[in-house]
């Protein structure tokens, strides 16, 4: 990971990541934050190497009929990253748990 | 990926529609993965409210919504698209060019001047020759005009006129007011019928008095051009009636510089030859009336003031049957033909022309003099209609072979520009062969690489088109202010670089650059792997490669020598006219023009005023002689005559009642002491003298032609002659003048009678004074201008100019083709210079090795020298033998086609000595250009050359 401090966008993104919610409408919804701020933040973290994105598998995507979506996962850069971000950013030690069920719908 | 199935819906679905909108801009490189990710996870959401029923009107929206934030990810993707490939080329196309700094100079230098010489003749051109009226719709206007048969007389006739020499029919552009009031009340496919003519004017304003271009309109010309006031108001229909009051409206330029563009004109009094008009509007800029171009009309009056604006009502245009003065023009209903307005107005212009010949029948009767006779219907004018939408064309079409002739110049040097930038591409590709075979190597595609070679070769044209641009501008300017485009009179022409013209040329140089680029990128990148990645740096296309390029420099030098030849031409075309003897002394002579008439003057007051103006200006230290003439010299004025000897008056009188001239004769009413004061040496007899005045016998004095003509082997001195049928013998000759050009230097000299002018008062409404000088005559100027005032506070000198002068602005057109041609195939003949320079100094490069092999061998400097310069010199002189080839072949071919000899004076178009010293000079430049890259190539070191790949 580069110098310099992440920002907080960039962070609850990298949190939201973290936690399971590795779609980027997922992230949108999690976070709270627009889409036009969380793209960005994925394209910048993906670039910054702190993040590594996937095409889903075709067989899951064809089972249920829709097409493949990208999802994004953290390296162990991203890892640190998110940890040293933490620390900053205390509003982040409030994350909501672990994503393990289907998203309800919302009005985010 | 597989293709996987869509769940159908039977609704539009927006907004995937607007990610696919929005993916517009996303890079080219990323955007499908851009599309899908975007498309997955918005199709995703979609479904998901779908299974949770919640696809209602309120999510759809949150779904657009969401889709509208695909623009922001969009956006900050942009600066990825620097890494595209087509900025790579891009910006390695700029680095290219700038690393090889004289290549791109030359070219981009190359294409500017041809593309920028190009756009600016032709925004001159399409000023002088295609620029429509600044009117409502003037596709839809037509002009009028009449052919008839040579036994056809109109009676009076102002206007221009030309004869066919074939059939003899003539040609009339100005009508009679009958014919007008009778057209325009028929129906037809014309829904505005409007005329307008010429009248000579002098404007009083301020106590000013100074003389103007004037016209008379009819009351509806404005409302059918479609011209509005920028100020005030224009004539209408109400103004041009006898009981209106008299209104005048002026045109923009003239309003801004006799009135200073104060708006303080309108409902001024002004004195239009003392007849008190009122000023009611301007019209706007750029509307100069509807004749010539160039020629602006600066006072309007209603043509039913016409008459008022002469003393003696007998001067009038309008009085009794009316003359013939008034051109018609006429405005097409939507969807009509010019030819169906003819065929329906026909009639009615027959007709008229009938009311007119009986109405002067009449009057010829009941004045008691020639009787004028029937005429059959077979012999009466017919109705032309032509396009009118560019106003008269009249002047205008004289330049036009003259223009068209620069084009093709022009073009000409574009060609050569475009040929210099293709040997160039060529050569520099070659020259990158082993960077190309590598990357080729490298695994790069050949499309890539043509791609990026065409990308630089593009890029260079846009750098010449934009620099083109900046030079239009400037040659442009230049081209307006080297020469007089008016010519003979014409006046305020302005252009403004056309934007039309300037997309053309900048899509010509685009274009050059593709087409030029294409070819070298298309050999370069048709290289053999092996040997170009080989040392050797001869690649396999080499000799067809450097046949394209040679080739391409013996066109250049070819066509150069043809722009060459042309020049030459036109030089001493323009050297011989200059130096024309005229037959009198131009130097230190000072003209201007008076127009007394128009300031109410009868003919004995005239009388008076011309002989005081004269004793007046005699008095005026350091002017040797004054005189004056109703024809300036070298002025294309003349007043024509027939001449009717004895004999002529004994033959029957033709169809008309008419006996035929013997054949004209050229007058000019003159002061007694013009052939002194002009320095015209006679030859027999005497001169004019003040005795011969109003009361003693008429008198002339002829010129050589004229007696040659007229009384062939004898002494013409005391011969007689007349111009009336009705007395003959009236003239006596009294004096035998040398010959003298009278219109132009270019025209044959005419049979010229001098006359007294004395003897016919009412042929001096208007003169033109000469003032012999001792010294510069523009000195004399203030001085004239006083002694003037002194004699008549209230009259105008116009036209104030030297007969040198005078005679240099008659060749105006001349001086300007000479000029311009010169310039131009200079141009021309420095781009193939630097074309065969380049192709040289590639050739020198890439016979280096095979130099230092001859001089190993033993062969010495001036034999490697003669070596390289006979290689060079043999193009050239193919290029020369060519193009003289196709000079001789071309100015055969252009003078049947627009009888280009025409044009010429005292030079054959096969000129040997022209075509030889065009020939010569080339070859010499040539040969400066080859010696450079020559003895570059006498410094090659045999070691090093052996050495080097």
């Amino acid at each position: 990971m580069g110098k310099g401090y992440l920002s907080y966008a960039a962070a609850a993104v990298l949190q939201a990541v973290a936690n399971g919610y590795r779609y980027g409408f997922d992230v949108i919804d999690m976070t709270g934050l627009p889409g036009g701020t969380v793209y960005p933040a994925l394209r910048r973290l993906e670039d910054a190497g702190a993040l590594a994105s996937t095409w889903e598998e075709q067989g899951i995507a064809q089972a249920e009929q829709r097409p493949p979506r990208k999802y994004y996962e953290l390296t162990r850069a991203g890892r640190e990253a998110l940890a040293e971000a933490v620390k900053r950013y205390r509003l982040l030690e409030q994350a909501p748990p672990h994503k393990g069920h289907d998203p309800k719908p919302s009005r985010a | 990926m597989p293709p996987f199935p869509r769940r159908r819906r039977s609704r539009a679905r927006p907004h995937l529609r607007l990610i696919a909108l929005i993916g517009l801009i996303v890079p080219r490189r990323l955007r499908a993965d851009w599309r899908r990710e975007w498309e997955a996870e918005i199709g995703h959401r979609e479904a998901l409210l779908a299974a949770w029923d919640r696809l209602d009107a309120r999510h759809k929206l949150e779904l657009l919504r969401r889709s509208a934030s695909a623009f922001r990810d969009a956006l900050w993707l942009q600066p990825r698209r620097l890494e595209d490939e087509v900025y790579q080329d891009l910006r390695y196309g700029f680095r290219m060019l700038l690393k090889h700094k004289g290549f791109t100079a030359v070219a981009a230098l190359s294409l500017a001047l041809g593309v920028g010489a190009n756009t600016a003749l032709f925004s001159v051109v399409d000023a002088l020759l295609l620029k429509m009226l600044p009117v409502r719709e003037p596709e839809r206007l037509v002009l009028f005009r009449s052919v008839a048969p040579p036994e056809f007389s109109p009676g009076g006739y102002n206007g221009r006129s030309s004869t066919d020499p074939v059939t003899g029919q003539r040609q009339r552009i100005s009508f009679p007011h009958q014919s007008f009031v009778r057209m325009r009340e028929q129906q037809s496919a014309l829904s505005d019928l409007i005329a307008f003519g010429s009248v000579g004017l002098s404007l009083n304003a301020d106590g000013q008095t100074e003389v103007v271009t004037g016209q008379a309109v009819s009351g509806n010309y404005y409302a059918g051009l479609g011209v509005g006031a920028v100020l005030g108001r224009t004539i209408t229909d109400d103004d041009d009636k006898a009981s209106a009051s008299p209104v005048a409206v002026l045109s923009h330029r003239y309003w801004r510089q006799r009135f200073g563009g104060d708006a303080a004109v309108m409902g001024k009094q002004v004195n239009l030859n003392n007849v008190a008009f009122t000023v009611i509007g301007v019209t706007p800029p750029g509307f100069e009336g509807t004749m010539d171009v160039g020629s602006t009309q600066d006072v309007t009056i209603p043509i039913a003031w016409e008459p008022q604006l002469s003393v003696e009502r007998e001067r009038s245009q309008m009085y009794g049957a009316g003359v013939w003065w008034l051109r018609l023009m006429g405005r097409l209903r939507p969807g009509a033909t010019a030819e169906q307005a003819r065929a329906q107005l026909e009639n009615t212009f027959h007709q008229s022309v009938i009311e007119h010949r009986a109405a002067r029948q009449a009057r010829a009767q009941a004045a008691g003099g020639n009787a004028i006779g029937n005429l059959d219907s077979k012999y009466y004018p017919r109705l032309f209609l032509d396009p009118g939408g560019r106003g008269e064309m009249g002047t205008r079409q004289s330049y036009a072979p003259s223009l068209y002739l620069l084009l093709g110049v022009v073009a000409l040097v574009l060609l050569i520009a475009c040929a210099n930038i293709a040997g160039l591409l060529l050569a520099r590709a070659a020259s990158r062969q082993k960077e190309i075979g590598v990357r080729l190597a490298l695994g790069a595609s050949r499309w890539r690489l043509m791609r990026q070679l065409l990308t630089e070769s593009v890029l260079l044209a846009a750098i010449g088109g934009a620099l083109g641009v900046v030079f239009a501008l400037w040659i442009k300017n230049g081209l307006l202010a080297v020469g007089d485009w008016g010519g003979n009179g014409l006046r305020a022409l302005e252009t403004r670089l056309d934007y039309r013209v300037l997309g053309f040329t900048l899509a010509l140089s685009l274009l050059t650059g593709i087409v030029f680029g294409l070819v070298p990128a298309w050999r370069a990148t048709n290289v053999d792997l092996t040997p170009a990645l080989k040392d050797s740096g001869r690649g396999s296309s080499a000799s067809s490669r450097s046949l394209l390029s040679r080739g391409l420099v013996v066109a250049q030098v070819a066509l150069s020598l043809l722009l060459l030849v042309g020049a030459g031409l036109f030089v001493r075309t323009f050297l011989n006219l200059q130096r024309v003897d005229p037959g009198f002394n131009t130097r230190n002579l000072l003209l201007f023009r008076i127009q007394p008439r128009l300031l109410g003057y009868s003919d004995e007051r005239l009388a008076h005023l011309y002989q005081q103006m004269a004793e007046r200006l005699e008095a005026v230290p350091g002017v040797q002689k004054v005189t004056f003439s109703n024809s300036a010299l070298l002025a294309h004025s003349s007043s024509v005559e027939g001449v009717y000897l004895r004999g002529a008056l004994t033959a029957a009188p033709d169809a008309e009642g008419r006996i035929k001239a013997n054949g004209p004769g050229y007058i000019n009413h003159v002061r007694e002491n013009f052939l002194e004061a002009m320095e015209m040496p006679l030859i027999a007899g005497r001169t004019l003298n003040p005795r011969d005045d109003a009361r003693a016998l008429k008198v002339a004095v002829v010129n050589q032609t004229f007696a040659r003509q007229y009384f062939p082997n004898e002494n013409p001195v005391g011969k007689r002659f007349t111009f009336d049928p009705k007395k003959p013998d009236e003239i006596e000759i009294v004096g035998l003048a040398k010959d003298a050009k009278y219109t132009s230097q270019r025209a044959e000299i005419p049979p010229t009678a001098y006359l007294p002018w004395r003897q016919n008062p009412r042929a001096m409404s208007g003169a033109t004074v000469e003032v012999r000088t001792a010294g510069d005559p523009t000195a004399f100027v203030d001085a004239v201008r006083q002694a003037v005032r002194e004699v008549d506070g209230n009259l105008p000198l116009s036209n104030v100019r030297t007969q040198i002068e005078q005679a240099d602005q008659t060749l105006a057109m001349e001086r300007l083709l000479a000029k311009l041609m010169t310039l131009f195939g200079l141009l021309a003949q420095q781009l193939a210079a630097v074309g065969l320079f380049g192709v040289m100094a590639y050739a020198v490069a890439q016979r280096t090795r095979e130099i230092g092999v001859r001089m190993a061998l033993g062969a010495d400097r001036r034999d490697v020298l003669r070596m390289v310069l006979r290689q060079g010199m043999t193009l050239t002189l193919l290029g020369v033998a060519l193009g003289l080839a196709a000079a001789y072949v071309l100015t055969g071919h252009l003078e049947s086609r627009m009888g280009l000899s025409q044009m010429l004076y005292g030079v054959r178009l096969t000129d040997p000595l022209t075509y030889g010293s065009a020939a010569l000079l080339l070859a010499v430049v040539a040969l400066a250009a080859c010696f450079i890259p020559a003895r570059r190539a006498t410094h090659v070191d045999p070691m090093i050359a052996l050495r080097h790949e």
